[in-house]
């Protein structure tokens, strides 16, 4: 599979590389590590007509601890370095777990926070070769007007399986644009549109320089795990994220997050109303597992039943937070 | 092909070093590590398989860490230093992992090998004392029709059994 022919820039500064993409207004896109990019293009998904690269641009790959304690995790980390540095950062294990379990050792070396968060959605209609496309009529991610998954659905309905995202959320994670004149932030879930076919609000002509992270809090305990056939190389399922903060033996605050049940990570709502204050029960926890449950709209779009993936979305729920009360004692 | 068509053929020469060597090679804006190193520069030891970062067949090191040749611009190499299996060996002399790939029988059509036996270099020069569980990890990105990786366990089990006993 060759890939279809472009214009390859490696811009020096964030200045050069805004400038840039400014310039070609629409027609090429932002290149992190490659592994998801280069992919759509080899399917000829996509076709940008320019491709500019963040690899030489100098301090984006940075992970550093700042005077007041916060994180910084630039952009083009790779995520095996991201799965090194959290794990003795104990209260955000969970950042080492999830980087820990995308793709494979090969693809943790080459792929970014920044590419990790910003892949497109996913569906087994959709990512397909081009020998499919031809035969196959386009659907509504490829400019048609139906969906494989659903029939009659209105709207594209492929899923957003990145593993980065949904601790991230759950962590209360910051991520950092560049624009020439200040870098501006928001919060890691305003970045998603909930809209498949534009999964991001950001659009192709945001270029994203760090995620950051409040100080680590010595009563929080993270955790993530994912749901999937295989045990290495493949997308999540489904999976689950958990941020635990304790005040004592009581919940102060608990936050979780999924993500592959649907086209953004989904925060599932309210667990703090049922969860905070309390000692976490065996009975709080099963309730939460079925709010956990609840939240997830699966499709049948990925390689296993959208019944089985909600069904793991409660089991996992129930076994992380299980593990969280014995392990944050 | 319609865009392929109407667009210009980005070309360059670049300078890339595999195997201490360093090459100046015309490349195409568009075309892969995998693509120059087994096309222009006859380096087919490195192998093209699913070609879409599933297998690890193409898995070279770069600055000793492995990755995947299939997923990465030649033009995104020009600074580092590139090694591909047929830069393991020194003066015809195989490296112990090899050897013991040999030995134990993992390899059978060899196709996974390269992939393999790199992944593992690198894995054994971080970690001289990787659990069988490091090594299960370290090598699920290299996928083997053959074998049933038990054989290629073994081997890599080998070599650090022999880096133990020699107290590295
Ligand atoms: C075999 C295989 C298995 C995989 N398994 C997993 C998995 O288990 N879990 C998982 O989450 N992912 C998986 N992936 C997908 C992918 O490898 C990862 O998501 C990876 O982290 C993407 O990072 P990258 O740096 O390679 O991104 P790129 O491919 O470089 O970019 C991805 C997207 O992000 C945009 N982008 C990158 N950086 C920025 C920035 N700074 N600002 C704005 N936009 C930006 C790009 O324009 C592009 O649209 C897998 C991929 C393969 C090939
Ligand atoms: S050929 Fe590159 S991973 Fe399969
Ligand atoms: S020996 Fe044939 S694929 Fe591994």
């Amino acid at each position: 599979m060759r890939l279809p022919y472009f214009q390859y820039h490696s811009p020096r500064s964030l200045k050069a590389a805004f400038m840039l993409l400014k310039k070609i207004d629409g027609k090429g896109l932002i290149m992190a590590g490659g592994t998801e990019l280069l992919n759509r293009m080899k399917f000829r998904l996509i076709e940008p007509e320019h491709i500019i690269s963040l690899s030489i641009i100098k301090n984006l790959g940075n992970i550093s601890i700042r005077e007041n304690q916060e994180i910084e995790i630039g952009t083009m980390a790779k995520l095996t370095d991201i799965a090194h540095f959290f794990e003795e950062i104990k209260p955000y294990k969970a950042l080492h777990e999830a980087a820990y379990q995308v793709a494979s050792m090969q693809i943790r070396n080459m792929a970014t926070i920044g590419g990790n968060i910003f892949q497109d959605t996913r569906c087994m209609f959709y990512n397909r070769s081009r020998d499919w496309q031809r035969v196959v009529p386009p659907c509504h991610k490829r400019g048609g007007n139906i969906c494989h998954a659903i029939k009659n659905s209105k709207r594209c309905l492929a899923v957003y399986q990145g593993d980065m995202a949904p601790i991230l959320i759950a962590l209360k994670a910051k991520a950092v644009f560049y624009t020439p004149d200040v870098f501006y932030e928001m919060p890691v879930e305003e970045v998603f549109s909930g809209n498949s076919r534009e999964p991001f609000i950001t659009g192709d002509k945001k270029i994203l320089t760090s995620i950051n992270l409040a100080p680590p809090e010595r009563n929080l305990f993270s955790t993530y795990r994912k749901y999937r056939i295989r045990d290495g190389v493949d997308f999540p399922l489904a999976g689950i994220a958990v941020a635990l903060h304790k005040d004592g033996d009581t919940v102060a605050n608990l936050r979780l997050c999924l993500t592959g049940v649907a086209p953004q990570p989904v925060i599932v709502r309210d667990v703090e109303n049922i969860a905070n204050g309390t000692k976490l029960t065996e009975k709080i926890i099963k309730e939460i597992a079925e709010m956990a449950y609840n939240a997830a709209h699966p499709v049948a779009n990925l390689e296993d039943t959208p019944d089985n993936r909600r069904f793991m979305v409660r089991q996992i729920a129930y076994d992380l937070l299980m593990e969280a009360i014995h392990v944050s004692r | 092909m319609s865009a392929d068509n109407k667009r210009g053929k980005n070309r360059e020469i670049i300078k890339l070093n595999v195997n201490g060597t360093d090459y100046h090679v015309l490349v195409e804006h568009r075309e892969t590590l995998l693509e120059v190193l087994r096309e222009k520069l006859q380096l087919t030891g490195t192998k093209d398989a699913c070609n879409q970062g599933e297998c690890g067949a193409c898995t070279v090191l770069l600055d000793g860490r492995p990755v995947l040749a299939c997923l990465v611009l030649a033009m995104e190499v020009r600074k580092k230093k590139i090694t591909t299996i047929e830069g393991l060996a020194k003066d015809g002399g195989l490296t112990p992992i090899q050897e013991s790939f040999i030995k134990y029988g993992a390899i059978q059509c060899g196709f996974c090998s390269p992939g393999m036996i790199l992944t593992t270099t690198a894995l054994l020069a971080e970690n001289p004392k990787p659990t069988r569980r490091q090594i299960k990890k370290a090598i699920e990105g290299n996928i083997c029709g053959c074998t049933g990786y038990n054989k290629i366990i073994e081997a890599i089990e080998a070599v650090r059994d022999k880096n133990m006993d020699e107290g590295s």
